[in-house]
């Protein structure tokens, strides 16, 4: 109960003092929220001349796109701190975070909060109401949203905690995140052989993008159980993963402020 | 003068390579790239040699270097800049040098790794003469230059403004969709062909439209 109190408050804190910034909060928002819109448009072009891949259509690229921006809205928004672990572990900044009586995991993530996150979230929102399964599926699209929101968080905290075997790896592990989101917002029913299991595996994006638009599609209960488990399995791994990668954590004895 | 750029240009490369595994990891992500657009490709057309065209520009993509925007922009909020300050180098300079290092190296690997892919995948060599290929590098790197300019220029916006993330991945989607990043830019109606002539975009697509 008390974690959950410190969680929202942190999250209110977060959220006030960024809109603060006036102008600089208008100014992200729209950025971010024409960069999605840009995505799309070029998609619409390729499915204007190409009309169908591998059985998807272009509702079916508006929702997977829509699932995976309000995942990242929602874990930017509110867990924003989980992205910046690399930069923690490169600048030996953990300790303050480390000696609170407090889950790590859950602290680290809401000592930062990205507003601007929400260009994300209301574009994944417009998109999956383009696509027209917010309105005919609405209930298992929002539990889509969560999964989706789960397994960002649990992409951040596993791309993160490879800071603490790979040194100055920060600029490195957003380049990895950026082609992760390349492999999950392409056409993923496209995927054969190799690529699928990557996408399965070790880049597994699959149960956040392939697994919930197959499930829309054909209905299959299975799918569903792949999406969710898979979810479930990725975030309980990227759990496991930062705490065998803290024990290599060297402290730096500096004590920040969490601005 | 321009010495100690070169030999920071030299340094920048030894540390570059010093990191091995990640130079591996990068390579296998373009690798990993190629083999996904193929897929995708060989599902909506029987032309295989629109996997050259995606080759070059994620050649392009792949070896500029998008961080020393957040670096710069990293620097200057955390005050880091000072230390730069008091020595007898130029800031922008030895950014520059530090990108235009790492982007030669990723720019050589991915090319091996990439021309030797698309070759075994699509079995034709899309080379016809050598002033193509003189052409392209010409391009290519003029490409990469103008790409590392405007992410400087992005980072140094961090002077103004509280956060640059988002004009970064701005910059970094429009390329991709009016890059002809997804698709040709040939196939793009004609109302979008403007946006080739912003010089951001220029520097993707003018490289890979000389194949």
């Amino acid at each position: 109960m008390n974690s959950l109190k410190y969680v929202f408050t942190s999250i209110f804190m977060n959220i006030k003092s960024f809109l603060n910034l006036d102008i600089n909060f208008f100014a992200t928002l729209i950025v971010s929220t024409v960069k999605q819109l840009l995505f799309i448009v070029a998609w619409m072009f390729f499915f204007n001349r190409y009309k169908i891949i591998a059985g998807w259509r272009f509702n079916e690229m508006l929702v997977m796109f829509g699932i995976v921006s309000v995942g990242i809205g929602i874990i930017e928004i509110f867990f924003y701190g989980i992205r910046h672990l690399p930069e923690l572990v490169e600048n030996n900044q953990l300790d303050i975070y480390l000696v609170q009586p407090k889950n790590i995991v859950l602290n680290i993530a809401v000592s930062k909060t990205d507003i601007s996150a929400l260009g994300d979230l209301t574009t994944g929102l417009i998109l999956s109401l383009f696509s027209g399964y917010l309105l005919s599926s609405f209930s298992l699209v929002v539990i889509f949203f969560i999964n989706s929101a789960i397994f960002i968080f649990s992409l951040y905290l596993f791309l993160g905690s490879w800071s603490f075997f790979l040194k100055n790896s920060n600029s490195f592990i957003k380049e990895v995140y950026q082609n992760t989101l390349l492999l999950a917002t392409q056409p993923n029913s496209a995927y054969k052989g190799v690529i699928k299991l990557i996408t399965l595996t070790i880049l597994p994006v699959g149960y956040m993008s392939f697994f919930p638009v197959e499930y829309l599609l054909s209905k299959s209960i299975y799918y569903f159980i792949y999406s969710t488990l898979g979810t479930t399995l990725f975030l309980i791994l990227s759990y496991g993963f930062f705490f065998i990668g803290l024990k290599k954590y060297e402290s730096g004895s500096s004590f920040i402020d969490r601005r | 003068m321009l010495f100690k750029y070169f030999m920071l240009i030299k340094n920048n490369i030894e540390i570059t390579l010093l990191y091995k595994s990640r130079l591996y990891f990068r390579g296998c992500m373009y690798f990993i790239v190629i083999l996904l657009f193929n897929e995708i490709l060989s599902n909506v057309t029987k032309e295989q040699r629109s996997l050259w065209y995606v080759t070059a520009t994620q050649l392009i993509v792949f070896s500029a270097s998008p961080t020393i925007a957040f670096q710069i922009s990293y620097e200057i909020q955390r005050n880091q800049m000072i230390s730069f300050l008091i020595k007898p180098i130029d800031y922008i300079y030895s950014k520059l040098t530090e990108a235009a290092s790492e982007t030669l190296i990723k720019l050589l690997l991915f090319f091996l790794i990439g021309f030797s892919t698309t070759l075994f995948l699509v079995k034709t060599n899309p080379i016809e003469s050598v002033q193509q290929i003189l052409y392209f590098i010409y391009l290519i790197i003029s490409g990469l230059l103008i790409s590392c300019f405007i992410n400087i220029c992005i980072g140094l916006l961090s002077f103004w403004l509280h956060d640059v993330k988002s004009i970064i991945y701005l910059n970094l989607t429009s390329s991709f969709c009016f890059g002809g990043l997804i698709i040709p830019i040939s196939s793009y109606p004609k109302n979008y062909k403007c946006f080739v002539f912003l010089p951001h975009i220029l520097g993707f697509y003018t490289p890979q439209h000389t194949n």
